[in-house]
């Protein structure tokens, strides 16, 4: 399934959502890319004419122009290489900037919950290390075009030495011409079978390797416990085993890539010696002058010497080819919900919020396959609920806490309210209006999410506090930060509410970033706060306390809270608890 | 990592020297590039025999007898044959050699992890567990493009250009003059060309950055723009960041290529150099024509190792830095204070690991004898303050010590001082009045039992897992600590019992079942000393009691260590002791349990 998906989606298939590339830049790349090829044949074919041309002993002047085109050639080679490059390069960034914004539309409307099959479908993705999924699908994208940049020059290249110097050979001996053309069409096909061949030992391998690193991570992870217990035998043993296949599987992927060098190799010199004894022939014939002949060899050995470079460049697009199946099976992930075109929002005040009989499936089914589309794969979560008949009602000013274990469908209960994931059956109201029939704009003036860990973005202080509501004044952000009990630290910052904060700004505890997620939820005006456990990532000694002040702040507003504090009993009206997607507790508090 | 393009990235990477010399130290890898290295001479003579090969039968063509051209047909074939012969085993032996040089690397960069991983300095800054976990598994393999290519390729690029001159000058000593010029003039340019586009190209890419991590922030937060229904305008933001990029990079690219054209240039001009005096002595009749066809061909294959490897080294910057990043891990992994561990072999490492090797006294057993801290210090690597500061603890026999303080207080770090993951910098730890570090380690762990902070389960049965702690136990002993330890619900969950496969690629448990299980395993080891790590996280208050009343039958006649923050495993001690700021803030003596509900908020305060 895996392979198959690999083929369907190259670098280059991928990039063609994203829209061709201009046909001028595409022609300038080329064209500046046979001019290279051309030079680096000219040079090597005059430098041979010159050379047996003086060891006829002509007068100087004969060779004034070969001397000339040597020259012309050696200085052109290296600025039309030059030129090739940017040409290509600016090409795939290009492509690249499409690409991006293919993604976002791809990806903005499965985020959050629709990606969640993505998360586990594609463990390479997060492993990225380049921290979350989403910036690992970003890198993915670099990755396919930078796979794009390579073939299109090995394609430019290799052709147009190959049709540049089957056509001087074919002035010079049309046999010669035929089988300098047949020797590279057989590199070219030795290469690019050895590079299939090799795919599925180098998918192979990559499993392999993933397997131990797994293994790794298990055994580091568990690494104080096998210590204490003496067991540290266990982690040499378990690694051997997989050390091995690891190696072995490697193996045969270098043979592979080996064989398909080697044959490419053979192939690239049995074109070169069929050229010398068909040019041989003609000498022989008289139908070739020695210095012609001289001429023919080189040119071959100029045009087969790009051919050898092929396997190791179709090797090289492995990583692209990874990344744009990625990115493809992004494009079969169904969005969990559908947004509606006109909004039918309640007016602000006084609003409930219901959620009635609600069951939910878990999203992530892929799109059903069309029949001539029957290698797509079937969906890798199967349809089971998460939330099953599930019904509670945040009154105006109420507050409400959902614990349960973790996978209970918590913070589902609060993605459904959010629209984010979309009830199969039953609904989710708020003012007496489905949420279904509202657009984002209009359900985010009701309601206001605070994530487990907030996002800051890089940018200022007010950008990350107005994005809940653009046209808040300074005033009204200061005021939700001193709600929040942040006042003190927004006046210790040196540039206030233009200070930048989030990758590359000023970096912010837990404890303040969970505080400024709640000034911006308070600063959107929104009646309804969605908590979900806002303080998991506190040390236990402040949680609670923070936790406390966070409600504190939420004067009068209706709060549904996720949460697994202790205490909690204290700070909400009704404790509501869930498991395996089902309430099985009320429980109203003083 | 910020997401700018990879081939800027790359491009800009060119200002970090190509060689990660230590990495060039480990015996495997030399081994590894020595093999490489000899191939790729070899496939360079098979070029200068099929160039000989060619350049007689072409010369021989130009003269006016008809010549033999059987024998050159076939060195040329030959040649051919043997180069091919080349490419398969260089790939062969590239594959297995970096095969080879990561398994040895994997092996150090494991010891060094375990060693970071037992130790409580995982949390404190630096390289943490996972990192290192992450670099031995995956990071590791970005080096194969590096170890197998890179390194090799470099040092051809010293070695093949010497002996294609050496055989050049056997031509033609004249053309191998032109060609050592050209060579020397190569690196100048390189470096000309490198510095200054280099820093043209740093500077442009910051601009790159920028854009690249405007891009992924709004990735990274879209689900928040999307809750505060602004997620269809960040659209623009975006295609102005991408186009942004896009430029940025254009103009990084346009500077970063200037190093290629220098070098493309210089080696196609270098062969002009080369080519026209040739004919201009061929013209006075100073030099015959086999020769001078030779070093024509020949000479474009002097520069064609320097170009692949400027090449190669842009490819595989992330291999060099991944290798950057796991030769710290390993020269960094022992700060001479760790005590030894799992299977590391001597005098492999460097020596700059000073092992506190563990002695071979035999170790007084803490149901008889008492164990204690005597003004202990720890400092740990990246941590300013030290963890601990003249910290001293006495557990008497049978005793059971609760530890509570807030995060950062130093209490996992105490309980890593007695199982001897740590040894302190300054002060003791003894059993008996016998320094821990004089004893012999394994028969003193033999002696604990341990529960760390976030216990894991290993890939295996859930028998395996409990017999880690005992391999000899027995299926109804196995039973019993589950049952104790309220985990008798799960087991009679598990469709085969004990044998139920967990962990990955078997049943997933939750964090409570899990904490259960590693409790179970704990108290299944008959130990007089147990060390247990916050042990009743992730369970909810009914069970959390449970627990406590069976742990408090287990440890019955044990001495016990306890780290908590939960006030219901107060009960368990005989003392309890607050650690606050790397200090003892108080001590309070047996019958605290009644109070000990009013320690952990005034601790909070």
């Amino acid at each position: 399934m895996r392979r198959a998906m690999d083929r369907r989606s190259s670098a280059g298939r991928l990039s063609r959502p994203a829209g061709p590339p201009a046909r001028r830049d595409l022609g300038a790349a080329a064209g500046a890319g046979a001019l290279s090829a051309a030079c680096a044949i000219g040079l090597l074919a005059t430098s041979g004419w010159l050379l047996t041309r003086a060891s006829q002993r002509p007068p100087v002047f004969d060779l004034a122009v070969a001397i000339g085109a040597v020259q012309a050639f050696a200085l052109g080679r290296g600025i039309t290489r030059y030129m090739e490059r940017l040409a290509v390069h600016g090409i795939s960034l290009e492509t690249l900037s499409r690409l991006r914004l293919w993604l976002y539309d791809v990806v903005e409307p499965l985020v959050p919950d629709g990606l969640r099959a993505a998360a586990a479908g594609s463990r390479a993705a997060v492993s990225r290390a380049t921290g979350s999924l989403l910036s690992g699908f970003v890198a993915d994208t670099e990755d396919v075009t930078e796979a794009l940049a390579r073939s299109t020059t090995i394609t430019i290249d290799l052709g147009a030495s190959v049709l540049l110097g089957t056509a001087v050979a074919a002035l010079l001996d049309p046999a010669a011409g035929a089988i300098l053309l047949a020797g590279a069409a057989v590199v070219v096909a030795v290469s690019v079978l050895g590079a299939q061949l090799g795919r599925a030992a180098a998918g192979r391998a990559a499993a392999i390797r993933a397997e131990m690193a797994d293994q790794v991570l298990e055994m580091v992870r568990s690494a104080p416990e096998l210590l204490a217990f003496g067991r540290q035998d266990l982690i040499a043993a378990r690694l051997e085993g997989a050390r091995r296949r690891a190696r072995s599987a490697a193996l045969r992927q270098a043979l592979g890539t080996g064989i398909a060098r080697a044959l490419a190799t053979w192939a690239a010199g049995a074109g070169l010696v069929g050229v010398v004894l068909a040019g041989l022939a003609a000498h022989r014939a008289d139908r070739l002058s020695g210095i012609m002949l001289t001429v023919l060899v080189l040119v071959a050995v100029a045009a087969l010497d790009q051919g050898a470079l092929l396997p190791a460049a179709l090797a090289g697009r492995a990583t692209g080819n990874a990344a744009a199946a990625r990115l493809a099976e992004l494009a079969h992930l169904e969005p969990p919900v559908r947004e509606p075109l006109a909004d039918a929002s309640p007016p602000s005040g006084g609003t409930d919020a219901v959620l009635d009989h609600v069951e939910v499936m878990a999203p992530g089914a892929t799109r059903a396959a069309s029949p001539t589309d029957s290698r797509l794969p079937a969906s890798p979560i199967p349809a089971i609920p998460i939330l099953h008949d599930v019904s509670l009602t945040v009154a105006p000013g109420r507050r409400v806490a959902l614990t349960g274990r973790s996978g209970a469908g918590k913070s589902s209960a609060l993605h459904v309210l959010l629209h984010f994931l979309e009830a199969s059956s039953g609904s989710a109201r708020i003012g007496g209006v489905d949420v279904r029939r509202m657009t984002r704009t209009g359900l985010a003036r009701h309601v206001a999410w605070l994530a487990e860990e907030t996002h800051l973005f890089a940018a200022t202080l007010a950008d990350n506090l107005r994005l809940a509501r653009p046209e808040a004044t300074d005033a009204e952000c200061v005021a939700v930060l001193d709600a929040v009990g942040l006042v003190a630290w927004y006046r210790s910052l040196p540039d206030g509410l233009r200070t930048v904060l989030g990758a590359g700004g000023r970096d912010l505890s837990a404890g303040e970033r969970q505080r400024l997620g709640m000034a911006r939820a308070l600063l959107s005006g929104a009646e309804l706060l969605l908590l979900d456990e806002p303080t998991a990532h506190l040390d236990p000694w402040s949680s609670a306390h923070v936790l406390g002040e966070l409600l504190g702040s939420a004067v009068s507003r209706s709060v549904l809270l996720v949460s697994h504090e202790p205490g909690i009993g204290d700070e909400v009206d009704e404790i509501v608890t869930l498991d395996h997607g089902r309430i099985v507790s009320r429980e109203a508090t003083a | 990592m910020p997401a700018g393009t990879g081939i800027a990235r790359r491009a800009a990477g060119s200002a970090i020297g190509p060689v990660e010399r230590r990495l060039v130290r480990e015996p495997a890898v030399r081994r590894s590039v020595a093999v490489s290295v000899v191939i790729g001479l070899v496939s360079a003579a098979s070029v200068v025999v099929q160039a000989v090969a060619l350049a007689g039968l072409l010369a021989g063509a130009m003269g006016s007898a008809t010549q033999d051209i059987l024998p050159p047909i076939l060195w040329l074939t030959g040649a051919i044959a043997i180069r091919g012969l080349c490419a398969l085993a260089g790939e062969l032996l590239a594959g297995r050699g970096a095969e080879i040089a990561k398994a040895e690397l994997r092996r150090h960069l494991l010891d060094a992890a375990l060693h970071r991983a037992s130790g409580p300095g995982a949390a404190g800054g630096g390289v943490g567990g996972g990192d290192v976990a992450t670099l031995a598994g995956r990071g590791i393999d970005a080096l194969d493009a590096y170890v197998g290519r890179c390194l090799p390729d470099l040092v051809l690029a010293a070695a093949v250009p010497i002996a294609l001159v050496a055989v050049i000058g056997v031509l033609d000593w004249v053309s191998a003059i032109i060609v050592v010029a050209a060579l020397c003039l190569f690196p100048v340019f390189g470096v000309l060309a490198g510095q200054s586009s280099g820093r043209l190209a740093a500077r442009r890419w910051s601009h790159v950055e920028v854009f690249g991590r405007q891009i992924a922030d709004i990735f990274d937060g879209l689900a928040v723009l999307k809750a505060f229904g602004r997620s269809k305008r960040q659209r623009e933001r975006i295609a102005e960041a991408a186009e942004g990029l896009r430029l940025a990079s254009l103009s990084t690219l346009r500077v970063a290529f200037l190093s290629a054209l220098v070098l493309d240039t210089l080696a196609s001009v270098s062969v002009a150099l080369v080519a026209v005096p040739l004919g201009l002595r061929l013209l006075s009749g100073s030099i015959p024509l086999a020769p001078a066809l030779a070093v024509l061909i020949v000479a474009p294959e002097v520069f064609l190792p320097l170009r692949r490897a400027s090449a190669e080294f842009h490819e595989s910057t992330e291999g060099l830095a991944a290798a950057r990043r796991a030769m710290d891990v390993i020269e960094g992994g022992g700060t001479g204070r760790e005590a030894g561990g799992a299977g590391r072999e001597e005098g492999d490492t460097g020596g700059e690991r000073a092992d506190a090797t563990a002695g071979t006294r035999k170790p007084g057993d803490p149901a008889r004898t008492r164990v204690a801290l005597h003004r202990v210090r720890v400092e740990l690597p990246g941590r300013e303050e030290a963890v601990l500061d003249g910290v001293s603890l006495t557990i008497r026999p049978g005793e059971k010590v609760v530890l509570v303080g807030p995060n950062g207080a130093g209490k996992s770090t105490t309980l890593a001082l007695l199982v001897g993951f740590l040894a302190p910098s300054s002060g003791s730890v003894t059993v008996g009045g016998v320094e821990l570090r004089g004893l012999d380690r394994d028969a003193w762990r033999r002696r604990l039992s341990y529960l760390s902070e976030h216990p894991t389960l290993i890939a295996g049965s859930l028998a395996d897992n409990l017999r880690l702690a005992d391999p000899a136990a027995g299926d109804d002993r196995l039973r019993e600590v589950l049952n104790e330890m309220c985990a008798g619900d799960l087991l009679a969950s598990l469709p085969h019992g004990l044998d139920t496969q967990l962990g990955e690629g078997g049943r997933q448990v939750s964090a409570g079942e899990r904490q259960r299980i590693a409790l179970a395993r704990a108290v299944l080891r008959d130990a007089s000393l147990h060390l247990l790590d916050e042990p009743t996280s992730h369970l909810d208050d009914d069970t959390e009691a449970a627990v406590v009343q069976a742990l408090g039958r287990a440890l019955s006649g044990r001495s016990a260590l306890i780290v908590t923050h939960r006030p219901a495993v107060l009960r368990l001690a005989d003392r309890v002791v607050v650690l606050e700021g790397g200090r003892f803030v108080t001590a309070r003596g047996a019958g605290t349990s009644a109070t000990g509900a009013t320690i952990l908020p005034e601790l909070r305060g």
